[in-house]
């Protein structure tokens, strides 16, 4: 099951990235790179066959890039715009992998995204880093996950 | 005729990105005024003459869906042009909102799928004057 809602989560966020933020995502980076760290996250809460929060958090120099990107301005984005794009960055991430998880036809409730402090890796059901231009971007999905889509206890 | 449009959003980034398209898109635009939720579009709609509404599903205080409701309950509105643009990818909702007389654009949109709705919705897709859009593939055919 995770592999498939890692795969779902990759595939919703990279799809995100290339058509609203106007830059390619890849999985793995194009070089060699450090860490992979955050200066900013937001967090999107939905409820419906299953809740729970999927949070994106990156570096603030990739955010004035995205943020720059969907604006189209030649001024830079205040830190106001910045926290508006990756808002909304992370509801069409949200919005995009949950039908992929649940299906089509099932209905899921979304909240406003609002800033979170940034968060620890490895604590989501399914958690993923892309790569935009040597940046990593974290999209990190926490759920009460279904039974019926548990895996079977070994 | 000039087309004013109401572009209804929590995002001001998507908004903007919103607006952008509908000056990109050779439609004959005239005053653009915009909401932050369904509220503040009630209060635009009552404040101003609009042709065409763009109204986002999730925002607070008062979403879409909730907005659309109030749109075709009213006499003058009940057949206001309106696209919806959301993250939505529940077939069960978007339907729901097709039957309320709504055209559906889904986030994340490319310019040209936004343009090309806009112009089948306000009907101006055989005005001469739009071969000057997106690109290619969208105007007429001469
Ligand atoms: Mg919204």
């Amino acid at each position: 099951m995770q592999a498939t809602w890692t795969r779902a989560l990759a595939q919703a966020a990279a799809l995100t990235f290339e058509e609203l933020c106007f830059v390619v995502a890849e999985p793995q980076p194009p070089t060699a790179q450090g860490d992979v760290r955050a200066d900013m996250a937001v967090a999107v809460a939905f409820s419906g066959p299953f809740a729970g929060v999927l949070v994106v958090q990156l570096e603030q120099a990739l955010l004035e890039v995205l943020a720059a990107n969907m604006l189209g301005d030649e001024a830079p984005p205040s830190a106001a715009q910045q926290e508006d794009a990756l808002k909304e960055i992370a509801n069409v991430i949200c919005g995009n992998v949950l039908p992929r998880l649940a299906g089509a036809e099932q209905v899921f409730r979304l909240q406003a995204p609002r800033r979170v402090s940034v968060a620890l890796p490895g604590a989501g059901v399914a958690e993923v880093v892309l790569w935009i231009e040597g940046w990593p971007v974290q999209v990190q999905l926490y759920a009460e996950v279904p039974a019926a889509v548990e895996e079977p206890s070994p | 005729m000039a087309l004013n449009v109401l572009v209804v959003d929590d995002s001001a980034v998507m908004r903007a990105m919103v607006i952008k398209t509908l000056r990109l898109s050779g439609l004959p635009l005239g005053e653009v005024h915009e909401a932050s939720n369904g509220e503040e579009a009630l209060r635009q709609l009552d404040a101003h003459w609009i042709d065409l509404a763009l109204i986002d599903l999730n925002m607070p205080v008062m979403d879409g869906e909730a907005l659309l409701a109030c749109l075709r309950r009213n006499p003058e509105t009940a057949q206001l042009p309106v696209i919806v643009v959301s993250t939505e990818g529940s077939t069960t909702r978007i339907e729901a909102l097709r039957r309320q007389g709504a055209a559906f654009v889904h986030k994340p949109f490319t310019p040209e799928q936004l343009r090309g709705v806009i112009l089948e919705v306000t009907g101006v897709a055989d005005a001469s004057d739009l071969d000057e859009g997106l690109g290619p593939g969208c105007g007429p055919d001469f």
